[in-house]
This record gives C-alpha cells, sequence and structure tokens, in this order.
C-alpha cells in the first residue's frame, strides 16, 4: 500500500492503512447496524480485508468496533423505548447454548470434509429464503390487512389471536407487548444461536427477522433488542480475538469514530421509516448479501466483496436520504403547528 | 400444572447440565492459538508503542485494554454526541410503534 498523506502505521497489523477509508467502513456499517440491528460483520470484514488486512486481524478488530458501536446504538435506541432488557438477556442464554451446538456440528462437517460448501449452501438458502419471505411479506401487507377488515366487519372484532403453543411457564415482555411460552423464546434463541454458530456469523442478522416474525415484536424493538444483544457478544469476540492476538486496537478506535456517527444516523432513521420500510430495506440488503456469497461460491471472492460493499454503500445513502427528508418533514410540520397556535391566540 | 413445572425444572437441569459439559470439552479442545508474531517496537512511539508493548509482552491484559478502551470509547461517544445532537434539535424520544 501507499504512504500517503493519511496514511497510518498500524504495529499489530503490521501495515500502513487510510484512514479515511477506516471511517468511511465504520461509518457506512455504522448507518446500517443502527438502522437494522445487526453488527455488519459480514460487510466490514470483506472490505477491510479487500484494503489489505489480513483475514484474521480484519475478524478481530471487526468485533471489537462492533462491540463499541453497538453501545452507542443500544444506548439511543434505549432511549427510544426500542430495546426489550428481559427479551434481550433471554436471547444471550438461548444463542450460547445455540452457538456451541453449531460451532460442535461445523467441526463435525470439517471432520467429514464437507465444512465449506455445506455451510456456504445453507447460508445462500438463508439469505434468500429469508429476503424472499420479508419481500413476499411487505407486498403482501395491505392485501392482508383488508382481509382482516373484511371479517372483521362481517363478524365483529376480531379476539386477540390465540397462541399455538402455550407450553408453561408463559413470559411477558410489556416493552414488547407479547407474552408467549418460554420455551418458544428458548427454541427461538437456540435456533439463532445455531445458525450464527454452524455459519460462524455473529446472527444479528438472524435474530432481528426471528424477533419479529417468530416472537412477535414491532419491528424497531426488534432492531433495539437485537442490538443490545450485539452488545454482549461483541464483548466476548473483542476480548476472545484480543486474547487470540487477532485485534489491531488502532483501527478498531479509528472505525468506531466512525461507526458511531453512521449509528446515530442510522437509529435516528428508525424514527422516520416505520416497521415496513424497514423490513423491505432489510430484505434487499441481505438478498443481496446472497448474492455476494453466491460469487463467493463460484471462486469470485474480489467481485463478491465489492458486491456486499457497493449495496452496503448504497443501502447507507438511501437510510441517510430517507433520515434528512423525515427530518425536514418533522420541522415543516412543527413549524405549521406553531403557526398556527400563534394565528388562534 | 405441577407437574409442568416438575418437567420444566428437569428440562432446565438438563440445559444447563448439558452447557456445562459443552464448555468444559471445548476448553480441551479450542486452546487459543496465539500469534507467535511479536510486534517490532523500533519507531514506535506513544499509543502506538504502548499498545504493541502490551501486545508483545502480557495479551491477557491486552485483551483487558481492548475490551475496556472500546466500551470506554463507545460510552464517551454516545454521551458526546447525545449533548451535540440536543444542541442541533436532533435529540430522540420515546418513539410509538407503528408498523
Amino acid at each position: 500500500m501507499d504512504h500517503g498523506i493519511l496514511d497510518i502505521y498500524l504495529p499489530i497489523a503490521g501495515i500502513n492503512f487510510n484512514i479515511l477509508i477506516l471511517l468511511a467502513i465504520g461509518f457506512s456499517v455504522g448507518v446500517l447496524g443502527g438502522f437494522f440491528g445487526v453488527g455488519g460483520a459480514w460487510v466490514v470484514t470483506p472490505a477491510l480485508n479487500i484494503f489489505g488486512f489480513n483475514m484474521a486481524y480484519a475478524i478481530g478488530t471487526d468485533l471489537a468496533h462492533i462491540f463499541g458501536k453497538s453501545i452507542v446504538a443500544s444506548r439511543k435506541h434505549g432511549k427510544m423505548g426500542n430495546v426489550d432488557v428481559k427479551l434481550g438477556l433471554l436471547s444471550i442464554v438461548g444463542s450460547v447454548i445455540g452457538v456451541e451446538v453449531g460451532a460442535r456440528n461445523v467441526m463435525w462437517l470439517t471432520a467429514k470434509g464437507v465444512a465449506g460448501p455445506v455451510v456456504r449452501y445453507a447460508y445462500m438458502v438463508l439469505l434468500f429464503g429469508l429476503g424472499i419471505y420479508m419481500l413476499y411479506d411487505y407486498f403482501t401487507k395491505d392485501k392482508r390487512l383488508a382481509r382482516q377488515r373484511a371479517i372483521e366487519m362481517e363478524r365483529g372484532p376480531a379476539a386477540p389471536a390465540k397462541k399455538k403453543w402455550n407450553l408453561p411457564p408463559m413470559v411477558t415482555f410489556p416493552v414488547s407487548g407479547v407474552t408467549v411460552s418460554l420455551w418458544t423464546v428458548m427454541v427461538v434463541f437456540f435456533f439463532t444461536g445455531w445458525l450464527s454458530g454452524f455459519l460462524g456469523v455473529g446472527g444479528g442478522f438472524i435474530r432481528m427477522p426471528a424477533l419479529i416474525y417468530l416472537i412477535g415484536c414491532p419491528t424497531a424493538i426488534a432492531v433495539g433488542t437485537d442490538l443490545f444483544s450485539v452488545v454482549f457478544t461483541g464483548a466476548y469476540g473483542c476480548f476472545t480475538y484480543a486474547l487470540k492476538a487477532r485485534v489491531e486496537i488502532i483501527a478498531a478506535i479509528i472505525m468506531l469514530c466512525g461507526a458511531s456517527v453512521g449509528a446515530q444516523i442510522g437509529v435516528a432513521a428508525v424514527k422516520y421509516i416505520h416497521g415496513y420500510g424497514i423490513r423491505l430495506l432489510f430484505a434487499i440488503m441481505i438478498i443481496l448479501a446472497g448474492v455476494s456469497v453466491t460469487m463467493k461460491q463460484m471462486n469470485m471472492t474480489t467481485v463478491a466483496a465489492y458486491c456486499v460493499m457497493g449495496a452496503a454503500l448504497a443501502m447507507c445513502l438511501v437510510i441517510v436520504v430517507l433520515m434528512i427528508r423525515g427530518f425536514k418533514q418533522e420541522k415543516t410540520q412543527k413549524r405549521q403547528k406553531s403557526e398556527a397556535s400563534l394565528k388562534q391566540a | 400444572m405441577r407437574r409442568w413445572k416438575i418437567l420444566c425444572f428437569f428440562v432446565w437441569a438438563l440445559i444447563f447440565q448439558l452447557f456445562a459439559k459443552l464448555v468444559a470439552a471445548s476448553e480441551g479442545l479450542d486452546v487459543p492459538e496465539a500469534l507467535e508474531k511479536k510486534v517490532p517496537l523500533e519507531n514506535l512511539s506513544g499509543i502506538s508503542l504502548f499498545f504493541a508493548k502490551t501486545y508483545n509482552e502480557n495479551l491477557w491484559l491486552y485483551a483487558i485494554y481492548c475490551t475496556v478502551l472500546m466500551a470506554t470509547v463507545g460510552m464517551v461517544i454516545a454521551l458526546g454526541t447525545d449533548v451535540i445532537l440536543k444542541a442541533i434539535g436532533m435529540d430522540v424520544h420515546k418513539i410509538e410503534h407503528k408498523e
């Protein structure tokens, strides 16, 4: 790498790296993380790798910055009432067991010599399956709502849906407004943990839709609660990778500065973009991530990394534009309100 | 109801036992492989020298520094940006959850 004016020497990784690139990577993943409630390792790790980081350092440094960023983002989500602490803590218990079992399954597959393709195909199925389901859910929401209204008109207000599986003990999550069997919660988090252990990913992008579709959380609470869980998994990841000598702390701090600004924007955008809007953007993002994994499977590693980075930057731009638009609309409404009240006075 | 409670208790006990076994097994299998590489300290100064030295001498301390530092920087930035955003009128409050 050239020794440019903005290059900084990173002693642990033993490379020169441009500060602006670190800030830009941090910023874009901060926006995505704050908005979708994910860590964003699937963007940062290939990005760092493309620009010259050794893969081992890329993963560790990424996890360290995710830890710091998730503190910033979950604090802000907490202020907006989007964090269900009880659910978040339970998710950690279930996920830890799941991750361990998933990791062990991968070890077994590695011993059989088929881990690589099995994991990658599972990853592709998951990303495309989840993305397509969320798109379907988005485009059929009006139809479902109309059907529900027609039924209500015909038979009167519908009674709250009966839980399909109400095996005791039942747990109430007042913040999310749901009451579910503890077993459902544990099974869901065990499954998401298993997937993240099996696929070798942080699991934020699996937990967020699981919280919405399987537990029944509102979208904004799913985002905030997922980020709250990422604080703990990120802390563990940061510590364990640093212990394995794989964290470039100076790069992590610079990225954290960019990510913190990005996270503020991402979280603020949740205020202006409602639940289904978040789901639509998330669906598009994970389908693009799926395309990137498919390319990787076809040995187009560099193209795949550029694809996921390009998708992340484009999505980042969309979120920033939507946030600015929402902010302007809110300001105009406030001004109109104050003008109207002045006229009345 | 009582039968359910007893069943739940046994299943939870089983899960915790399984978890303890998995942790014990993983301790034997996944021994952290510290990189043998040592960072050259020549031409380093200030914070880079401090981190590189700690990295070379004590990885446990390095891991603690990394974790604590990231948490501290995260908290400081979170509090700092709160003040800045409040000043420019972008402070956030509890929102209504619309789908």
